[in-house]
């Protein structure tokens, strides 16, 4: 007689979300508002376990936030979105990824989406690894994050 | 002879999904295109219905939609929802808002969300995926792509 231990590709799921996780949610996290002086802002933070002494971390996440100019004609509003191994600045940077929205107008504000996706390939054994969703926006007026707010990670099996 | 114990570790316990057919930007299917006109009320976009085998699981959903803004000096609000359970009063577990400027244009948006469920009262649950306009002074249409799938991943 055998054993046969018999395991899914994917191995470990770790997620953070907004409660609700809606557009001008209510959770205390947000607004977050950002400026060209406000730097970097931490968005959310994971920590996936690791079974695997290699694996691969598909990361995905999704950020709504509103663009408050009052000028339609103001130039587009840029925000880097960055996924970091480990803490900003200490870590290692992963990931990053720029969007705009341009000016609402009286009608009101412009509401955007942003969605993330990108795998990061462990080759170092370790029983867990923390990743951290941070946005910076430059060359704007006023900025905030509303919501939702999602962050997602999941371990393949390679 | 052998006998082999076969013990299995399943995370992702089911995956359903719903596209158009063809998934493309103008597609033919029948299902689109879906007008927008100012002032209209919300629209389902697609339904997903989501075996549930334990008492306790997660749901990771995502949802990518493909539209055109045929003309929008002022920016142009999609709000996309999803609801658990029923289209109209079902609880809303997810929103979030897109927008298009200038026209013609084009937009694709995609947004993921994850669902926890605990005792939930039936061995399924049908997610309803909709669109409202806000704000659009012309018509907006949803042209395809449209892709809403799910995954109960197990805790």
């Amino acid at each position: 007689m055998s054993l046969q231990f018999d395991f899914d590709k994917l191995r470990n799921f770790a997620y953070d979300t907004l409660k609700p996780n809606i557009s001008d949610s209510t959770d205390s996290r947000v607004p977050i508002h950002l400026t060209s002086t406000t730097g970097e802002k931490l968005l959310s933070t994971i920590t996936l376990p690791l079974e695997n002494q290699k694996a691969a971390v598909w990361l995905s996440a999704t950020i709504g936030f509103r663009v408050n100019s009052p000028v339609p004609s103001q130039p587009p509003s840029a925000m880097r979105f960055r996924i970091w191994r480990g803490q900003p600045d200490t870590g290692t940077l992963v990931y990053s990824t720029t969007d705009s929205g341009q000016g609402g107008d009286s009608f009101g504000s412009v509401s955007r989406t942003t969605n993330l996706n990108h795998i990061d390939i462990i080759k170092t054994p370790c029983k867990s690894v923390t990743y951290t969703l941070t946005v910076e926006a430059f060359d704007i007026v006023s900025i905030s994050i509303i919501g939702p707010i999602t962050f997602t990670a999941a371990e393949i099996e390679l | 002879m052998f006998n082999t114990f076969i013990i299995q570790f399943d995370k992702l316990i089911h995956f359903v999904f719903d596209k158009l057919n063809p998934n493309i930007s103008n597609s033919t299917d029948p299902r689109v295109p879906i007008v927008l006109a100012p002032d209209s009320g919300p629209k389902l976009l697609s339904a997903i219905e989501v075996p549930i085998e334990k008492k306790e699981s997660i749901v990771w959903l995502s949802a990518t939609i493909g539209t055109f803004v045929e003309d929008s000096i002022n920016p142009s609000r999609l709000i996309f929802t999803i609801l658990r359970g029923n289209p109209n009063t079902g609880n809303i577990v997810f929103s979030t808002a897109d927008s298009g400027q200038g026209g013609p244009t084009y937009r694709t948006s995609t947004f993921t969300h994850v669902d926890q469920i605990k005792n939930y009262p039936s061995s399924k649950v049908t997610y309803y995926l909709t669109v409202q306009a806000v704000d659009n002074s012309e018509n907006i249409n949803i042209i395809g792509p449209i892709s809403f799938n799910g995954a109960e991943i197990k805790k």
